[in-house]
């Protein structure tokens, strides 16, 4: 049938004799009003924007890049904060921002029984001691040794919801004092001299025994920060008093 | 088109020059797509769902058709391409189950051709056939696609189509005359090209 034109005119005949539904047409072009067509242009720029934002994210971290907190850049600034203190005042807050401003610690802190464990047995008894003499709202974040810049440290760390505040203890170094480094202290607390300093927004208060340096060191106001120093004064530089003697 | 024609497309789109561009070039075609649709598939209501999506997927790759080329062959490209993909999904879509060499084997020869038949015993005489050749059998006698253009609209070799549409047409005439038969008519031919 289909291989004279007379055959194909009637099959092409019948197969035309399909009614298409009138509304066919309406529905198709309803259907394609509802979606846009693609756009090759757009499928063109795909590429030219995907480089666009390289270079935007490049040229970001080029310009920003100081702002990352890399090792070098936290030392760079742990460096450019600390060298407007005396020398002695440094390492102090050095280790305060090193340990309690950069690090990232939970939102839950471990049981205070945990924490102290971190500490040598002969300096636990800090914990009480420093809990008793900020206000409550304050939580044991950090007890543990430390080390920055050549010198170990006993650091507890305690925070509110404002406030970072943290004992650093370390040991005195041949001819490391602070009257040697001019300071005169704020002032004489159980026969002891504090001194006081401060930069950008940190406090420090701080005193020496025969063979330590403390410092308490937070974002306080700095009449704030030495009044809590004041108050644990007595009872640290006992404890000291027992750990160098026993040393 | 009548004058109750629903809006162009372009009237509604944000995009007027692709949207009269596709009423143009692939709107006109709509009746064949389906017509070609229902005698693929054997079924009004599925045939209209296949050319709904046909437009749609043609529309949304709108980007990728070439001005100035084929848009007819485009759309069955398209066409088939959905079929195959619902041909899937309705297992139940009759499929091509004869072996081409069975085809052969089984092929009568050929009979003369009933002149009597009406539209309905052609379509239902093309139905039976099976839907790989019914399908080249659109595309070439009744689409008059060349063969080139059915090879690419079918995803086949040309040699395929070459083939399948000679035995398809043998089909095509054996029901044929299976139903002249039992209208009484090309009966004594038969017998007669048969002896």
């Amino acid at each position: 049938m289909s291989q004279t034109p007379e055959a194909n005119n009637r099959l092409k005949s019948a197969v035309n004799s399909i009614a298409v539904p009138p509304y066919l047409e309406a529905r198709i072009r309803s259907q394609v009003r509802a979606q846009h067509p693609s756009h090759s242009w757009l499928f063109k720029l795909v590429p030219a924007a995907v480089a666009s934002l390289l270079c935007l994210g490049i040229a970001i971290s080029y310009n920003y890049g100081h702002l990352r907190l890399t090792k070098a850049s936290k030392i760079s600034y742990v460096w450019s904060v600390s060298n407007r203190l005396v020398s002695l005042m440094r390492p102090g807050l050095a280790d305060h921002i090193n340990c309690s401003v950069f690090r990232k610690y939970p939102k839950d802190a471990p049981a205070v029984e945990v924490l102290a464990q971190k500490l040598p047995a002969q300096y636990r008894e800090l914990i009480p001691i420093v809990q008793r003499e900020v206000p409550k709202d304050y939580r044991l974040l950090i007890s543990h040794q430390c080390r920055w810049d050549g010198r170990r440290f006993i650091h507890l760390s305690l925070e509110n919801d404002s406030h970072v505040l943290s004992l650093v203890i370390t040991r005195r170094k041949d001819g490391e004092s602070f009257q040697a480094e001019g300071l005169l202290p704020a002032l004489v607390e159980s026969d002891i001299p504090v001194y006081q300093s401060g930069v950008q927004r940190f406090a420090i208060t701080a005193f020496e025994t025969p063979d330590s340096i403390v410092y308490f060191v937070s974002d306080l106001p700095q009449a704030e920060n030495t009044r809590m120093m004041q108050a644990m004064v007595p009872a640290v530089k006992d404890l000291l008093q027992r750990v160098e003697g026993k040393a | 088109m009548t004058t109750d024609r629903p809006p162009s497309i372009a009237g509604w789109s944000s995009d007027s020059s692709v949207a009269e561009r596709f009423e143009a070039e692939a709107m006109p075609h709509l009746n064949d797509i389906f017509r070609t649709a229902t005698r693929i598939l054997g079924d009004r209501a599925r045939a209209e769902d296949v050319a709904q999506e046909v437009y749609l997927q043609a529309w949304k790759s709108f980007h990728r058709f070439e001005a100035g080329t084929n848009c007819r062959a485009w759309l069955f490209k398209i066409l088939f391409h959905c079929v195959n993909h619902h041909r899937r999904k309705w297992f139940r879509f009759p499929q091509l189950k004869e072996t081409e060499e069975f085809l052969e084997a089984n092929l009568t020869a050929v009979v003369p051709i009933p002149e009597h038949l009406t539209d309905q015993d052609i379509l239902s005489a093309l139905d039976r056939i099976p839907a790989d050749f019914r399908s080249v059998i659109l595309m070439v006698d009744v689409e008059e696609f060349a063969y080139k253009d059915a090879s690419e609209i079918l995803s086949i070799p040309i040699g395929t189509v070459m083939s399948r549409l000679s035995r398809g047409r043998k089909l095509l005439r054996e029901q044929l005359a299976d139903v002249a038969q039992s209208y009484g008519i090309g009966h004594a031919a038969t017998q007669g090209q048969d002896s």
